[in-house]
Formats: C-alpha cells, structure tokens, sequence
C-alpha cells in the first residue's frame, strides 16, 4: 500500500517540473553546479571524509590483501605470484586451518546469536529502570577496556591454581579435589573463551539497542494500549521491534564481524599458541603468518576467506532484517 | 481412595528409610570425628614447654639494642677519658700469604704508604688482597667506646667500602658485619640540555678526600654511632675486608659523644649581638641543586631532580629544568647526605631553613640528621622531623613548637649537610624484619600439618598440635598495635598510611585468634600479610625528601611560604599538555655535526638507560668522524613474533644502520630474508666474539644453502640458576642437590614429607644433559626422534606426573613463603629477591640447577639452554658497515659494558643488574665471591637453541606434547612422535619456500647428530677427548 501511494506521489510531481523545464531558457553553468551543489554535492561533501578514510583503511587494505593473496611475499624481499598456491596450501595441507576455521565458526554461533539476545535482553530491561545512566555505564565499560586488562580480570576468575575464583568456589564446595587447568585443558578453554567474549561483546550492541529505545516514541504505545494492547510483550513483539529494525540490523552485523574477530582474549587466556592450538580463530592464524612465520602472501589468503565469510553473512543479515523504509 | 492411602503409606516408609540413614550417618561422623580427636593427640607435635611463645626476640638476639643493653647491664659505663689513637703503623697483618699453614701461620705485610694524599704518616693502603688487621689496644678503664676511621676510598667501583669489625675475637653484634665507608660525589658539570630542550641530569664524579668516618649503623636505624664496649685491659680490634679497597689514616677511639640539648645550646649564645639589618635580613640563599654549592654527595644516585611545582625556582614550565636535588628514587635511604657550603657576612644567630618537598606517603614524616660545619650541634637535629604535606613547603629549623632553632654561625664559610635517618621508624623496621621471620615460621609450621591445599573442612587441630600458634599470633597483635601507636605519634595523624596497612593484618591475625579451626581457610590472607610485610619494611625504609633552596637568614627575619596556587599548577599542565605536541621524545640526540658519518641507531630500552647509553657514546666517538643519531623503540617491538618497528620500517625502506636490544632470534631471522649484515665479512671478527662464550652466540649463528655466517652480536645473556633457602634447608638437615638423581632420591623425600614443594625446571634441561640437542643433519631435521631425545622427555613430564610439581605456580611468591624452598630462577628472580623481598636478605643463595651424572666421564653434566637475553644487529642495508663495526665492537667491549653496567646501576640502584653477555664484563659486576663461583660454573655449561628456519614449529610442538601426556594424560611416546612429525613437516616447508635443500630420507631414519651440546662447551669437550684418548691408549 505504501509503494502505491508513492508512486501516486511521484506522478502527480512529475508533469509539474516538465512544465517548469519548458518555460525556462536553459541554465547557465553556474546555476547548473548550485543546483547539483543543492542536491547531491553537498552530501557528497559530508560524506567525503569518511569516505577518504573508508577507501584508506578499509577498501584499500583489502584490494591489497586480494593482489597479495596470489603470491609470496615475506615482507622483505619482494612479492612473488604464486597462483592458487596459497589456497590450495590452506585447504590441503594446513591441518591449523581447518581447527581455526572450526573454533571460529563454533565462537561465532554461540557469541553472535547469544550475545544478541543478551545485549537487547539487558538493553531492554535496563532502560526499564530507575538509574538506567548508571547501568548503561556499567554495561558499556567493559568494551572500552582493552581486552588485555579484561584478560587479567578473568584470569583472577578462571586461575589455574586453588587461588582462582572458579576453582576456589568449587573445591570449597567439595565439588572438586584438584584445582581445574582452565587456561591449559584443550577442554576447556574454548568455554572460558567464549564466556569471557560474550561479556565482553556485550557493550557496543547494547549501547546501539539502548539508544534505540530511548528514541521509541511514546504515544506509539499509548495508542496500541487504547486499541487493547495487553502486555509489554505485546508491547515489545508488536511495537518495539518493528521499530528498531536499524539498530537491529545494526546490531546484527556488528555482532557477526566481532565474534569473526575474536582472537586477542584467546591468547590472553590460553597464551599463543593455545594448547593443540585449541583456541586457534582465523585472525590468531593469520597473526601467526605474519609475525611468527612471516608469509604475508598466505595469511593475506586467510584474511580473504574471513572476509569472504563475514561479508557474505552481512549481507544475508541485510537481507532480512532490512528495513527499506518500511515500518 | 484406596490407592492413595497406599501412595501415601509408600512416601511415609521412604521418608522413615531416609531419616534412619540420615540419622546413621550422622552418628558415624560424630564416632569418626571422636576417633579423629585421639588419632590428632596421637601425633601432636612434642613441645617440652607448653608456654612457649614465638617472640621476635628470639629471632635476632644478636642485635645491637641487645648487645647494649646486656654490657649495660653487666655495668658498662661511658668512657670518659681522652681519645686512643691507633695508627697504621702498628697494625698487624693477618692475611695469609702463599704458603701458609694452620700450625704456622705466614702473614702478608702490613702494607703501608708514607705521604700518601697529604698525609705525613704512613696510611694503611688496604686492597681487596688483604682480608683482615688487627690492632692491639690497651684500656685502662673498660666500657663502651666510639671508634672512628679516618679512610679514603681506593680505586673501585662506585660502591661503598666496607670492613667488618670484630673485638677480642668475635663480631659484637649482628649489624656489625658490614659497616659502610661513604664515597663522594659531586656531579660533573652544570645540567646539559638534550635534543628536545630539556635539561638532564649531569653524571657524576667521584672525589677523593680524607674523611672520618664514626661506626654507626648503615641504614640509620639507629641514628647515633655504635658504641662498642671495651674491656679493662689488652683488646684486639680487628677489621675484616667486606667490600672496597680504601687507605686507612688513623683509628681514633674515644668518648662516646654526647648532645647538649637545645636549650642547652642557645644559652651559650644568649648574650650574642648583631647589626639590626643582618638580625632581620637573608644572609645567604641559595638553589639546592646548584653544583657550586654541593660539596659532596653520598651516592653518585642522588641526582639533580625536576619539579613542576610553580613555587620551585627556577620554574620549569615548557622544558624540564632541573630545580631540585633529591626526592623519590633517589635521596632515602642507607644515611646517604649532601653537603652544601653557604656564607655569612656577619658572627650571629641565624635561622636556618629549606624549601621541601615531604608528600610521599600520606601523614609519614621524613627523618634527617643535620650537621652544621660537620658536627651535630644539639641532640634535637639527630633525628629531625619532616612532617607530611602535600606540596613545596618552606621548613625551618625549629622545634616541636614551631619555634625558629637560632644557631650561632661565625663570619665566614660554613657547610650544612642533611643525611637520611630512619628516626622513629627504625625500631619498626627492625621489628618487622623479626616478626616476619616469626610469622614465615609460623606459616610453615602450619603448612607441614596442612600442606599447601588444606582441606578447609576438616579440623587440623592446629592450636593443639602447634601450641604456641595462638600466643605467638597474640604477641604479634600486640606487637602491631604498638607499632601503630608510634606511627601516630610520630605522624600526628589519626591515620597515617602504614598504619592502615598494620590495621589489616591485626584483622586478619585476630580472625586466625579468635578461630582456630578456621586458620586453613585463613592462609592465604596470612600469605598475603608475610608478603605485604616486606613491602612494608621496603616503603617505611624509603624515606624521601626534595629540597629546592636553602635559605640562612637572620634571628629577626620572615621567611615566605609560599604556595602554589590552582591556576598555577593548571598553567603547567596546559604548557606541558601544548608542548607534548612539539617535542619528539623519542629521539635521544640531534646530531649537527657536519661532515661526519652519521649512522641511525634504534635501541630498545627505556629513555634512562637510552641516556646513559648515548652519553657514553657520544664521550667515546667525540674525536672520531662518527656521529649516532639515536632513536629509542619501544622494548619488544624490534623482537619477532610482534608487530616489530624495524621490520615494518624496512618495508618502507627507512630502516636505522643498526639496532641495539633486540632478541635473540632476531638477527638471523632477519639474515634468512637478507636483512641483516653478516660480521663475519669484518678482519678482526674473530676478536670479537671470543668475548662472548660459544655457547652464547649459537643463534647469531647460521648456515644454509644461501648464506652464512654470524648476524648479530649478544648483548645481554641470561640462564637458569638454582634459588634456596639456606634456613629451611638447615633446619631440614637438607645439602644442595647437585644431579637429578639426587632430587629425586634425597632431595624430594624430604621435602614432600614435610609438605614442601619441588620446583619443576624446563625440558632443555633433561635434554641438553643427556648431550641430546634440538636438530640435527644440518639442522634440517627434528633432533628429537633419538631414544636420548624422548628418556629426557619421559623424565621431564614425570616431574609433573609422578612427582606431582605444579603446571603453574608462582616461584617468587612460593619461595618468599617459604613453601618451596628450592626454585629455579633467572637474572630477574635474581634482582626481585635482592630488590622485594628485604625480610630474606642472608637466607637465599644461588647454586648452579642440578645436572645429571656423565659416567662415562666422570663429570656432572649441568648444560642448560640459555635464555634469550638481548642483541645488536647492523642492517644489510646499511652505507656505513666499517662505522657501524666499530660501535658494535665499542658496545661490546668489556670497559664499555663494565662501564654501562654500573652506571645503570648507579642510576637505578639496587632493581637493576647489567647482566652483560662479555664475560668479563659480566663477571667484574660487583657480586660477591660465592656467587662468582656459582656463576662460573654455569656460564661453563650455556648452550643455546640454534635459531632454525622454522624453529617456531619446535617450541609450540614440544610444549603440545607436554600438554598432551600432562594435562590430558594421553601416552607418552605417541605425543612426542606426534610433534617430531609436525615438527619436521614443518621444517621441510620452510626449507622449501627458501630453496634449501631437503634432508635426505636417508638422513630421517639414520639419526645422526653433527653438532651436540657438548661441541659449545669447551671444558666438557676437553674431559670427553681425554677420555677418548686415554681409553683408545688402552685398547
């Protein structure tokens, strides 16, 4: 019903402007550049600093990345073309590949979708409260914190000896006899890892879903309870999320390309590399290829299949959640 | 109906069936806990005397307080008499020369100088040769006397000399051992401005001058001299060399000195008279980090200081000023003084007063002893009181009252000097140093019982089975209330900050009081209060004090105190917020000098040691045609494994000629991608690095298809060493272990009977021992698939499976604790114990890790991998090769690194150990004989880890398979064939991607080894050949 109504708009503009061109001689150049300066320049204008700093470090990175992920290249000695060496290397022949592709996949499901919910959970219920400032503050701080002195808090919770908190809770609870290895059994550090991440990605989407609430317009809800709305469910499922669709989808994406990103907590955690590289994520492996071993041309390939992944979930997110002017 | 009345007969039977079992298990807990009762008397622990109780007294009883306090008892009175001199002259040599036997003694001779420095007597010229003299003195009338040494200090290092001293035969008390004789400092020149316009601290300068040094305690505990008792007739004096050659002019004993008090004083000078205008006007003032005025300083670490106060003159705003001298880090401790000269036009009383700077802990004052024209002139300014304030303050002299002390100064030339005392803190320290020697017993006591994991549920019964546990605890609460009580008497505060501190550990003892049975769950907080003991005694002895101006001004006079104001302070930090945008402080030196070489220098290290670094550079190569143009990188970011500075520098083609304090790895992983300059192609390489041991530069070395050659020169070195703990392992009747199988057969038993822990060591160890070595055919191949490769594996991961040491554990902590008196440390360890644990100095010493036995030669194998320290490495790309050689060759030379070694030393004190990979560099730091010998036995036996295309592989793998076996409890032999095939496939990658030839398959089923550990150790491959040799004789 809304496209109809616009098209119906867009018609009855139309054969006024033609009329309009017709009667007037054609523009000088100067009237041509105001009037293109009006409509589209200007906006070109905001838009050109970031769209300088987008190419720089963001596009430009990238079409690097996909020249360098066809070659050799050790950093020192110039690039060489290699073909599809490095991929047929990374699906063949690195056993590495395959758990950090794995471990990534498996942070993914759990920190993406989970941490999600959480972050609109506690958004929601948050901004329900009295002293919400207080608590959106709490909220928020942990992902302004680097994730190293994050790491050294959890490493308190999850210490390896008796004097962790974890591990000190439970022997004194007589649940345990032997202080469990948190940060050196395979077992259990993609646990520790995943916990410690989900709290940690918590604070940019929930920071995003709060200000989506605060902005949800109050007479909305009041007209939805005069039509007999019931609950705040109701409120929620009929209202709230339809209306913050752009945060959701926002969200969304965010929470996709952080959980990929996951790689600095494992190696607080675990060290570098983790035991049987059982916390190994595509970003500790291209780490790995840059720094350790120093062959830029393959982890340039890694970071292509990252980016390959994310962006193709990205835009599967687009797709769903996309708003297009609908409400 | 029918139904549910059975249901519910059903439940009611359950419920009766589980209230029996209940029941029945409750009473057999009570009969077990009865039965327990008798099992605990069984075993209490046999104390004769059940009112025993831990005193702190008991701990050092050889104190100077009781050695006072005992021969004043005994009747001792002041001596009153005329001084006794003791010359050099009549000194009697008690050195043992070549030769000598224990029936017949031969004695070196006295050595002695006639007018030495202005002396027209013979000075006893004392070289660290000489161990001991001994004069021999007779009193007419015995009791406790002062004795005072006219010495000067000899060639040395920067150090304080030092003697012990010993009367007819013994030590009189503990603090006698070791009795300090100052040297002097002044400091070279007037501050220098660097390449940012900042002005830096001048270095310094030693004077050499005559002194008389009084014997008094080191540390100003004791804020007056020793007095040492003497008996009625013949005594023997004798001193013993501690530390330090220095020339001896005369012993002087004499009257033990006596302070008038201030009223005293001002009596003499009640009469005194002086012009209106001088009574009420500045006589002298003067800045005290003026160079002209200092006459001598204690320690050449008191350096001119900045401030940023706006009251301070001269006021550094844009560029750091050096305005002040002292403060934090630098004027202390261990009674170090300045000495200062001023100038009064007219005889008078004046007022004496300093501009200070006392806010470093909150509420605690600061002591100082003060001396006008050297002498103390009333008893008040022995231990003057600096109270707490938060910023600059004017302090004059003057009494608790806040009355001005006047003192009578004659027209002329006088000097003032202030030298750190401890003042009321001095009996805190000392009894904290012995009551965390109580608490230390204590603990381990509890943890014999215990051990290191108590169950907290169950009852140890610990005060029955330790029955001076809760006097002891007692005495300590008391103990610490007392201390609380000086504190805020001496601070005038209600809560100065240690006492807080002293309030936790009260609450924590008290719980531990008040329920016993609660103690296990307590031991981590008494842990915590051993440790935060130390750290006390470490910051109540750190007593600080910044002095800006000095000002003498008349009885009459109004001196200001000023304050500095909000906005003042908010200029500075604006100022400096603006100027923090122009300065490039990464940047050590601007070099101008035209026509010179000028080489780029990137050293990671911290801006200090940067400084020194290049002070001494540019003092080096000032007449020579090469300039160094210094940059400092953070640490870490020139290592690989990170995001390394000089790698992305050289992607973008701006790479510095040569890089200082890199790692290890660094220099040939940087040859393999032809980054780094090969040594080898300079003439006089070869001198060069017969400074280093062989061991030591296996990983600048490197050999392939491609290159070879050696990239980079060591620096720094460390390795492993064994720590114990000498009171543990005499109260265990334990000896050192020296080879494995004695850790395991004597050393273990005995610890772990007793709850103690066993430090686990690394596997370089088990391997290198058995002359086993990472690679092997040319380095192309794991080493590790030999049957030596994989016993060193199985007995490395036993440590953990059968003998149950711990994955992870904090050794420092342990140690301290007492809990592992055995741990296995490096260079670091070794400062921190030296620098944080104050209550341990005299109960550790190092010993070489344990080895094991080569009986095929006799000798205990003790080779261990050296641990990565830090290296220099010239750039290939480099213009000036010849240039940047002969830095390197500079740096590395032993004056250069002995040099740089005590000056960083000098600057950052006693936290900081140069630990220099030249040998000889390494070997003249000032350590003392015993460890010298344990170091030398070490540095025998370093090999390190070849750096191998690849080599990550190694590490990670090995460290997989020690997970594997430990933590998962998988097999063996599986985890570590595992990781020999990953290592290998590894191994032949990287071979392949630099075009190196493979091994062959030959090579991988016949393992054969051209290079083993034992090739780097030049005194273990001697023994092997001589047996070789001699057995081949045989046959």
């Amino acid at each position: 019903m809304n496209e109809d109504m616009m098209n119906i708009a867009q018609t009855a503009e139309m054969p006024e402007e033609n009329g309009l061109n017709n009667a007037v001689p054609p523009m000088t150049f100067k009237a041509k550049f105001s009037k293109w300066w009006n409509n589209t320049g200007l906006g070109w204008a905001f838009m050109l600093p970031f769209i300088i700093l987008f190419c720089l470090f963001v596009a430009l990175p990238i079409v690097l990345s996909l020249r360098y992920c066809f070659t050799y290249y050790n950093m020192v000695q110039p690039a060489q073309f290699n073909g599809l060496e490095n991929f047929r290397y990374m699906i063949m022949d690195d056993d590495v590949f395959r758990i950090a592709l794995g471990n990534t996949l498996k942070l993914a499901v759990v920190i993406g979708p989970v941490g999600y919910i959480a972050s609109f959970f506690f958004a929601w219920v948050i901004n329900n409260l009295k002293y919400r400032t207080f608590f959106v503050l709490a909220f928020y701080t942990p992902s302004i914190v680097s994730s190293v002195a994050m790491a050294v808090v959890w490493k308190v919770v999850f210490a390896s000896d008796r004097y962790g908190y974890i591990n000190s809770w439970l022997l004194q609870a007589g649940i345990i006899d032997e202080p469990l290895l948190f940060t050196q059994d395979p077992g259990l550090i993609i646990t520790v890892v995943i916990i410690v991440s989900l709290w940690m990605s918590l604070g940019m989407q929930f920071l995003v879903f709060i200000a989506g609430l605060q902005n949800m317009p109050t007479d909305l809800y009041e007209v939805a309870y005069i039509d007999g709305m019931s609950n705040v469910f109701q409120e929620l499922w009929y209202i709230t999320f339809p209306m913050m669709k752009p945060q959701l989808l926002f969200g969304a994406i965010s929470a996709i390309t952080s959980a990929f990103q996951v790689g600095t907590i494992c190696t607080d955690i675990a060290g570098f590399p983790s035991p049987d590289y059982c916390a190994q994520t595509l970003v500790l492996h291209m780490e790995d290829y840059t720094f350790y071993r120093y062959e830029l041309g393959y982890a340039s390939a890694v970071a292509i299949v990252l980016f390959a992944i994310t962006f193709t979930l990205g835009r599967i997110f687009m797709k769903v959640l996309s708003t297009k002017g609908e409400y | 109906m029918h139904k549910g009345s059975f249901a519910i007969g059903t439940k009611l039977v359950a419920v009766a069936i589980t209230l029996v079992i209940l029941m029945s298990s409750i009473t057999g807990i009570t009969a077990f806990a009865a039965s327990g009762d008798k099992l605990t008397d069984k075993f209490t622990n046999d104390y004769s005397d059940q009112n025993f109780v831990y005193d702190r007294d008991d701990v050092n009883e050889n104190r100077y307080s009781a050695y006072l306090e005992e021969n004043s008892k005994k009747g001792a009175k002041d001596y009153a008499g005329a001084d006794i001199v003791l010359l050099p002259g009549n000194a009697i040599s008690r050195t043992e020369a070549a030769g000598s036997t224990k029936d017949n003694p031969i004695y070196k001779d006295v050595p002695l100088v006639s007018g030495f420095s202005g002396k027209t007597g013979t000075v006893l010229a004392w070289g660290s040769e000489y161990t001991a003299f001994e004069w021999v003195v007779d009193i007419a009338k015995g009791g406790f006397y002062e004795i005072t040494i006219e010495y000067m200090c000899a060639d040395g290092i920067g150090i304080s000399a030092a003697r012990e001293i010993s009367i007819n035969g013994e030590v009189p008390f503990s603090e006698a051992v070791r009795l300090d004789f100052k040297r002097w400092w002044v400091d070279q020149s007037a501050p220098k401005e660097n390449a940012v316009g900042d002005q830096v601290a001048p270095s310094q300068k030693e004077i050499r001058k005559w002194s008389e040094a009084v014997l008094r305690d080191n540390n100003g505990y004791y804020a007056t001299p020793y007095k040492f008792y003497l008996k009625t007739g013949s005594n023997t004096i004798r001193l013993n060399f501690a530390d330090q050659p220095m020339y001896i002019a005369k012993i002087t004993l004499s009257a033990p000195t006596t302070y008038i008090s201030y009223e005293e004083y001002s009596q003499q000078y009640e009469n005194v008279e002086m012009s209106a205008t001088v009574a009420s006007g500045i006589a002298d003032k003067f800045e005290a980090e003026d160079i002209l005025r200092i006459v001598a300083k204690s320690t050449s670490g008191l350096r001119l200081a900045s401030s940023t106060d706006a009251t301070v003159s001269p006021r550094t705003l844009e560029s750091v000023y050096m305005n002040s001298i002292g403060g934090e880090d630098t004027w202390f401790n261990e009674r170090n003084s300045i000495e200062w000269k001023f100038n009064v036009e007219e005889d008078g009383l004046y007022q004496i007063s300093a501009r200070v700077y006392q806010g470093y802990t909150f509420g605690m004052p600061s002591y100082r002893q003060i001396y006008i024209d050297g002498e103390i002139p009333f008893e008040e300014l022995v231990a003057y009181k600096i109270p707490y304030a938060s910023s600059y303050t004017t302090m004059t002299l003057s009494s608790e009252e806040g009355t001005p002390y006047l003192f009578y100064l004659e027209k002329g030339e006088h000097t003032i000097t202030m030298e750190v005392v401890a003042g009321d803190y001095g009996q805190i320290l000392m009894d904290l140093y012995d009551e965390s020697v109580v608490l230390g017993n204590l603990l381990r006591e509890i943890y014999k019982i215990t051990s290191e994991n108590p169950d907290v549920n169950y009852n140890y019964y610990l005060a029955t089975r330790i029955p001076h546990l809760i006097p002891s605890l007692k005495a300590l609460v008391e103990s610490f209330e007392e201390k609380i009580a000086t504190l805020q008497k001496a601070s005038g505060e209600a809560d100065p900050a240690a006492a807080n501190n002293f309030r936790t550990i009260i609450e924590d003892l008290q719980a531990c009081i008040d329920d016993p049975f609660d103690i296990p769950k307590k031991l981590g907080s008494l842990d915590s209060a051993l440790t935060s003991m130390g750290t006390w005694i470490t910051e109540l002895a750190t007593i600080p004090l910044q002095v800006d101006t000095i000002t003498i001004a008349g009885k009459d006079a109004v001196i200001e105190n000023p304050k500095q104001t909000f906005w003042q302070s908010m200029e500075y930090m604006w100022k400096s917020f603006i100027v923090s945008f122009k300065k490039d402080y990464s940047s050590v030196s601007e070099t101008e000098d035209e026509g010179k070489t000028v080489l780029d220098l990137w050293v990671a290290r911290g801006r200090e040691e940067a400084q020194l670094l290049k002070e001494l550079l540019d003092e080096a190569f000032a007449d020579t045609d090469i300039a160094v143009r210094m940059t400092i990188v953070p640490a870490g970011q020139v290592d690989m494994g990170q995001i390394n500075l000089v790698l992305l520098a050289l992607l973008a083609g701006n790479e510095p000629d040569m890089t200082f304090g890199c790692n290890g790895t660094t220099p040939v992983n940087f040859a393999i991608r032809e980054a780094a300059y090969n040594l080898e192609n300079f003439e006089d390489f070869e001198e060069v690095r017969s400074r280093f041991l062989d061991g030591v530069m296996v990983p600048f070395e490197y050999t392939d298809d491609n290159i070879s050659g050696t990239f980079g020169l060591p620096e720094k070195m460390d390795f492993g060493i064994m720590f114990y703990r000498k009171d543990i392992l005499s109260s265990l009747g334990l000896a050192i272990p020296q080879t494995w199988e004695e850790v395991y057969d004597e050393t273990i038993p005995v610890l772990y009977r007793e709850n103690y822990k066993m430090c686990p060591t690394s596997y370089d160890i088990m391997l290198y021992q058995r002359d086993g070595y990472y690679y092997r055919s040319d380095f192309k191949l794991s080493g590790l698939d030999v049957p030596d490769a994989y016993d060193a594996f199985v007995e490395y991961t036993e440590l953990y499976t059968c003998y149950s040491m711990d994955v992870q554990y904090e050794a420092f902590d342990r140690f301290r604790r007492g809990t592992m008196p055995f741990i296995f440390g490096n260079m670091d360890m070794y400062i921190k114990l030296v620098a944080a644990a104050p209550e341990l100095t005299g109960k550790w010493g190092i010993a070489p890790m344990p080895g094991h036995l080569d009986e095929e030669n006799g000798v205990i194998n003790r080779a261990q991998a050296a641990l990565l320290g830090s290296s220099v490495m010239i750039m290939n790309s480099t213009e000036h090769p010849e240039a940047c050689w002969e830095i390197l060759k500079w740096w590395t030379s032993a004056e250069t690194q002995t040099e740089y070694g005590y000056a960083v030393e000098g600057y950052f004190g006693s936290k900081t150990r140069w630990s220099s990979a030249n040998v000889d560099a390494f070997m003249s730091l000032p350590w003392t004989a015993e460890e010298k010998a344990v170091l030398q036995t070490v540095l025998d036996w370093l090999v390190q880890v070849p750096v191998v295309l690849g080599d990550y592989q190694t590490t990670r793998f090995v460290t997989f398979a020690f997970n594997q076996v430990v933590v998962q409890g998988l097999n063996t032999r599986d985890a570590l064939e595992d990781a020999v095939e990953s290592i290998n496939k590894e191994l032949k990658r990287k071979q392949k991607e630099y075009n190196i030839t493979p091994a062959d398959e030959e090579d991988l089923l016949n393992p054969e080894f051209d290079i083993r550990p034992s090739d780097y150790l030049p005194k273990y491959k001697d023994i092997i050949n001589q047996n070789k040799n001699a057995q081949g004789g045989k046959s």
